[in-house]
């Protein structure tokens, strides 16, 4: 339990009759946000020590008025630090109105926390945490901390943009006046970035300010905020050391360089046992095709995700040998256990570096460990490179994770050379679901058998999420995402095929039957042919969806099915057939009739051609949600042959 | 939870002071845990090849001893064991990681963990990789480890026993739970003067005390429950899962060297609470509650409710629920603006003192989570506090900023409580506490209804105006509605009107009801008009009219599956739907019969139902539907009449009737 006995006396919050003058002038300009930045600020102060690193101290000073009764939402806050980054001091501060004035109150108790991230087993990230005791719709709360990064390579960015509009945000660096600073902008409102530089005697300034800062927006499925708030990323390309020009990060050769150095003394000792298990795994295999799928698929099979993020632990892959026992391992050990087994067995591989799709930087942009949060093994099979990341489960050897698609990928070759590559973005019909389905109807009951293939990464997800189910579970799962036409629906699981391989597709044979769906009206029998509708209801609100939205990969769904027209029944209305198509996505919709089977054909497909559904074009997507919806109205109607 | 203000009346009870005398015997947890110098990996039986994993055996020990080292009182060593078979990927990441939660835990003595892989390997976690947690984001203060090697087939096995207070007051453990557990045991050993008493529910067998010679005078007594084969319990809707599963509860029942039995009493927790709730006020702390109840503006003429209301309204909006803190004072609280859950209770309650407003403390569980038996009497159950105001007969819950007077959640209520009332002459006051029945609301006090009206000028995309109305536990929404961004109202907002087309397309609308007046007090009221986009389908120029879509997706209980759990639900509630339309010009109308459904329970005097019907007025339509739900349980035997009522409604949903062209 924390004790928070905070030394302030209690002042009339409720005489206040009339708001501040402050108060009313930013409730005017923001009606409907819970608070401000007045200010934001942070001042970085580099100096080189005495063995010649830069040392980075940077001070935040931020104040926010808040605007509302939502004030309480606000009157938590904690501050991070870890091994690179210590914290140094802290002072924040509530201001508790009164009339025009505030009254300034010191917070005096901290609580000293582990920031635990629940998907990361083991990190070295601490917090303090404290209460703004008293905050009150009008008042501010300000921060003020100082932190001492002593590894000048994790320095620096800011962001200008945060949840709350900002009035003022300012980022100074002060340095040596011979140490040079390089820096990329990015984000909506970059162009409000402005910057000066400045030499006052022995110190260079840089300031990037910026005002009227719009605040953040959260939004379903979009890419990560980084795409868009604003913000600098700066780096220190060179400085003066007893005269004797000292790099630390210009370019990607310098990252490379740094990288290096947390791989050069991995794997250096004989692995025995794995060479053993690497051996087994070949025997009789000769191309290199072969040979890299089975050691993936034993990675894949044998390691268990474990992360740990814990100082340079973060950042030096584990030897193979002990991955290998202890069976779990982060990214970066999952790639040091492939690279060995690969090179043993003779195919050529390389630790590599690689951002998430959550980060929007290239190498070239941000040559700086900002760029990147994961690593992977490159594999040269057969003179091509095959990116193998072991912490996608099922994944199929041969595609990349979803997650890295379309990134840039840096191979660690030899001490001296790398190679900057892009990982592939995989076409849509790479990841297909087909449905084909046979429809006939008893009264008011329609039935028939289905089968689904599912390809690409929807076989992979799928796989993946079967594995984590029992049996019962699995079949469970299936009758529910079967079920079509009404909730009457029900389903049975006749086949499964392909769930253990991730070399083949995935298909499910089922049966079902939907009572109440068929209307039968005197002769005629109304059936509407799109038991499920898909998509239907994705037209996106415009006034609640700004941004970009994100696919997690491109594909395809195709819906076929074959109704046999009932005995004693002809076709008396078919709809028509009807698409839409442009680059990113489209439709195609054909409903014909076999007049030699008596069979209608209804044929469906869908296709997502984009990993990145730009907002300018959420009216052409909303157009064609609209033009399904009008097809989905459509019914088929047969009638009494003698009537 | 409210499991703070447990612990913080415990304390004021006091620490525990029979005659001590420290006992450096052997823990018992040594001989109980067979921790084998070799063990084999176990087989798979073949019944759980299908599982993700099975817990072969899980031992809960309590060992209690008074301790030289700890001021001579009770200390418990507590130890759990457990020995898993890992069966599939998922098993895998489920047990290569440990956490020994280390909150209230004064000294580890021992943690072992180990895994022993198909191939007979047998690895042991090593010391220097147990890591520390000071923890922190909701986690307690825990030791974790990766356990290495663990692969499908594997067996799991550790333990850990750690050195705690004793919880004599009353405590649980769920005995079953989502994995198949071969082997459950239980073992308490205390020094023979103390006697415990034990209730175990759901099927778990009862706690017995080993016997002892009469003749011989045993130092220690051994409580003992054993069960194998616990099965996996399956969820089902409209059930209590949690207070279903197998459990026991035990509670400090007698000391026979004072003298003392009926240790745990409510009528000791009654005086405790009534003490630190409605002791009296001090300096700033009086001055406080006279501040409150000036800013709520309460006024002579005011009836109890309005000031109920008034009170409710100030402190809910003015000193806001911290779960992390523990509560100072009065004056703390006020200034601070916000406080733990007991704090708010305090304040509430000191409040309705100065106003002279009769109240009682309420104290029970949620009864889908546990089981308050009034035959046995213990402070597990006592996890919720609500006030109750008797002259009005409405409760309230001092930390719900969505729940106001006359709602508590329903889960709270349909269930036994324990009253605690102020009683005692002149100035000696003290609290009294009785066990009685908590009310939930009726039926018609949580209402949703839509009014609805068709118009069939454009007949494939017809608007529908509508009015949809909510009160109760349906209109929770009303006190956050205007905390909330724009963004976010306006997806509430399309989720409540697009509830009769989830693909139309909005054409206007207003909303009342959300402003702090209206909070618990007012209907919530959506009003406007919806272009349908689904209701709709045709063939030509002849048309179906999905009417049924119109009261919005419905829940089901159409799977045969053989029911294992009574009937229990949150609130009660009506919703009632009326939707009207007049028969467009030149068509022709047919299924209307299909709007006629009667679905009852129980036959006489209904409380559960769904009931349908039409009238047709020259081409005037107008369909009532009424679905009443004022029963919160219902026994288990009834099950097929109330799936009949449920199942009634979401076959009204699928109703179409047939407009064709003339």
């Amino acid at each position: 339990m924390r004790n928070f006995l905070v030394a302030i006396s209690v002042c009339s919050v409720f005489a206040l009759n009339g708001q501040s003058e402050l108060l009313k002038s930013y409730s005017e300009k923001y009606p409907n946000v819970n608070g401000v930045y007045l200010n934001y600020e942070e001042h970085a102060e580099i100096e080189i020590n005495k063995e010649g690193v830069p040392v980075v101290t940077e001070t935040h000073h931020s104040e926010v008025l808040y605007l509302n009764d939502n004030y309480h939402y606000y009157n938590d806050e904690s501050v991070s630090y870890s091994t690179f980054v210590s914290l140094e001091e802290l002072k924040p501060y509530v201001h508790i109105p009164k009339g025009d004035k505030f009254k300034k109150v010191a917070v005096k108790n901290f609580e000293e926390q582990h920031s635990i991230d629940r998907s990361i087993f083991h990190n070295d990230v601490m917090k303090k945490v404290f209460f703004y005791d008293g905050l009150t719709k009008g008042g501010k709360t300000e921060l003020n901390y100082v932190k001492t990064i002593n590894e000048p390579h994790f320095f620096g960015n800011f962001h200008f943009a945060s949840h709350f509009p900002v009035e003022q945000s300012k980022f100074t660096i002060t340095t040596p006046a011979d140490m040079e600073i390089l820096f990329t902008l990015f984000g909506t409102e970059k162009d409000k970035v402005n910057y000066e530089v400045s030499v006052e005697g022995k110190k260079k300034i840089h300031t990037w300010t910026a005002s009227n800062l719009k605040k953040i927006e959260f939004e379903d499925d979009t890419p990560s905020p980084t795409y868009f708030i604003t913000h600098v990323v700066v780096r220190i390309n060179t400085y003066q050391f007893k005269g004797e020009t000292k790099k630390v990060l210009g370019n990607v050769d310098d990252l490379y360089e740094y990288y290096h150095g947390f791989i050069k003394d991995v794997n250096q000792d004989e692995t025995p046992v794995l060479d053993a298990i690497a051996d087994s795994l070949v025997a009789g295999l000769n191309g290199e095709d072969e040979k890299t799928r089975q050691i993936f698929y034993w990675v894949q099979d044998h390691i268990k995700y474990v992360a740990f993020e814990d100082g340079l632990g973060g950042f030096i892959p584990r030897d193979a040998s002990l991955v290998c026992d202890r069976k779990y391992g982060d990214c970066k050990d999952m790639a040091s256990i492939l690279y060995k087994m690969l090179n043993h067995v003779g195919v050529e591989a390389h630790y590599t570096w690689i951002g998430t799709r959550s980060i929007p930087y290239t190498y070239e942009e941000v040559p700086t460990p900002k760029v990147d949060n994961h690593m992977i093994c490159a594999a040269k099979v057969d003179g091509e490179y095959v990116f193998l990341d072991a912490t996608s489960d099922w994944l199929p050897f041969g595609t990349p994770s979803a997650f890295i698609q379309g990134k840039q990928a840096l191979i660690a070759l030899n001490k001296e050379e790398y190679l900057l590559k892009m990982v592939p973005i995989m076409p849509q019909d790479y990841s297909q679901t087909i449905d084909h389905l046979s429809v006939s109807f008893a009264h008011d009951t329609v039935l028939g058998e289905g089968v689904v293939t599912y390809t690409g990464y929807s076989a992979k997800f799928l796989k993946n999420a079967l594995a984590r189910r029992t049996e019962k579970e699995q079949i469970e799962f299936f009758e529910s995402a079967f079920k079509k036409g009404n909730n009457k629906s029900a389903v049975k699981v006749i086949e499964v095929n392909g769930q253990e391989n991730r070399d083949v597709d995935l298909t499910v044979k089922y049966s079902y039957k939907t009572p109440d769906y068929v209307r039968v009206n005197g002769d005629e029998i109304y059936y509407n042919p799109f038991l499920k509708k898909y998509h239907s209801d994705e037209k996106l609100n415009l006034e609640i969806n700004t941004l970009d939205k994100e696919k997690l990969f491109k594909e395809n769904n195709v819906n076929v099915s074959t109704i046999k027209v009932p005995e004693g029944y002809e076709v008396s209305y078919l709809p028509p057939s009807t698409s839409y198509e442009n680059d990113a996505f489209g439709f195609e919709l054909s409903i014909s009739h076999d007049q030699t089977k008596n069979e209608i054909m209804v044929g469906f497909e869908f296709s997502s051609n984009h990993l990145i559904l730009a907002s300018q074009d959420f009216n052409l997507w909303n157009e064609m949600i609209a033009q399904l919806n009008e097809a989905y109205a459509e019914l088929i109607i047969f009638k009494k042959s003698d009537s | 939870m409210k499991q703070n203000l447990i612990v913080f009346l415990f304390l004021l009870i006091g620490p525990i002071s029979f005659a001590s005398n420290a006992d450096e015997s052997e823990f018992h947890y040594k001989s109980l845990i067979d921790w084998e110098e070799t063990p084999l990996c176990t087989a798979i039986d073949s019944a759980d090849s299908k599982e993700q994993s099975v817990i072969l055996d899980y031992k809960i020990i309590q060992d209690q001893k008074f301790v030289e080292k700890y001021g001579g009182n009770l200390m418990e060593y507590y130890t759990i064991y457990k020995k898993i078979k890992v069966i599939t990927d998922d098993g895998v990441e489920s047990y290569n990681k440990l956490y020994v939660p280390m909150s209230g835990v004064f000294e580890l003595i021992e943690v072992k963990a180990r895994v022993i892989t198909p191939k007979g390997e047998i690895i042991e976690v090593k010391e220097e990789n147990i890591q520390e947690s000071a923890g922190g984001d909701g986690l307690g203060p825990h030791k974790y480890m990766a356990l290495d090697g663990v692969v499908k087939g594997s067996d799991v096995e550790y333990f850990y026993s750690v050195v705690k207070m004793p919880s004599i007051k009353g405590r649980k453990f769920t005995l079953q739970g989502s994995e198949k557990r071969k082997k459950m045991s239980y073992d308490l050993y205390c020094p023979s003067f103390l006697q415990y008493a034990y209730k175990s529910y759901n099927g778990f067998p009862e706690v017995v005390m080993d016997e002892v010679d009469p003749d011989e005078e045993a130092e220690e007594a051994h409580y003992h429950a054993m069960k194998e084969n616990i099965e996996v319990a399956e969820d089902e809707s409209f059930a209590a899962y949690e207070a279903n599963l197998m459990c026991l509860v035990y509670k400090l029942d007698a000391n026979t060297n004072s003298g003392k039995s009926n240790l745990v009493t409510f009528a000791d927790f009654s005086q405790n609470v009534y003490k630190n709730t409605h002791g009296p006020l001090k300096g700033k702390d009086a001055k406080a509650v006279k501040k409150i109840i000036k800013a709520a503006n309460i006024e002579d003429g005011d009836s109890e409710e309005e000031k109920i209301r008034k009170v409710e309204v100030f402190i809910k909006e003015n000193i806001h629920l911290n779960e992390e803190v523990s509560f100072e004072t009065i004056a703390e609280a006020f200034k601070n603006k916000y406080t733990s859950e007991f704090g708010m209770a305090v304040v509430f309650a000191q409040v309705m003192k100065q106003l002279d407003i009769q109240h009682e403390m309420v104290f029970t569980c949620n009864r889908f989570n546990d089981i308050f038996d009034p035959e046995f009497e213990h402070y597990q159950v006592l996890q919720e506090l609500f006030l109750y105001f008797p002259s009005i007969k409405k409760y309230m819950d001092p930390t719900d900023f969505g729940n106001r007077l006359g709602y508590i959640t329903s889960g709270c209520t349909n269930t036994q409580g324990l009253f605690i009332k102020e009683v005692g002459i002149g100035d000696i006051k003290t609290g009294s506490g009785k066990i009685q029945f908590i009310e939930g609301t009726r039926a018609d006090e949580t209402l949703n209804e839509m009014i609805i009206d068709v118009d069939f000028q454009s007949m494939i995309k017809p608007v529908v105006k509508f009015k949809h109305s909510m009160t109760g536990h349906n209109a929770y929404i009303q006190a956050y509605y205007n905390k909330l961004d724009d963004k976010t109202k306006k997806e509430i907002d399309e989720d409540y009107i697009m509830f009769a087309d989830d693909k139309g397309e909005i054409i206007s609308y207003t909303l009342s009801g959300v402003e702090k007046a209206d909070i618990g007090v007012n209907p919530m009221v959506y009003e406007g008009s919806l272009e349908t986009v689904s209701v709709m389908e045709k063939a030509g120029n002849k048309y179906l009219f999905n009417i049924g879509k119109l009261i919005g997706p419905q829940s089901e209980l159409y799977s045969e599956n053989e029911r294992q759990f009574h009937i229990e639900q949150g609130n009660n509630r009506v919703y009632r739907r009326v939707i009207t339309f007049t028969i467009p010009e030149g068509y022709e109308l047919s299924g209307l019969e299909a709007l006629n459904i009667n679905a009852v329970f129980p036959d006489e005097n209904p409380t559960t139902y769904f009931k349908s019907s039409y009238v047709q007025e020259g081409n005037k339509i107008t369909v009532t539907v009424d679905e009443v739900y004022d029963q919160q349980s219902i026994d288990i035997k009834h099950y097929e009449a109330f799936r009949a009522v449920i199942n009634a409604a979401a076959n009204f949903n699928k109703v179409a009737l047939f407009l064709v062209k003339k």
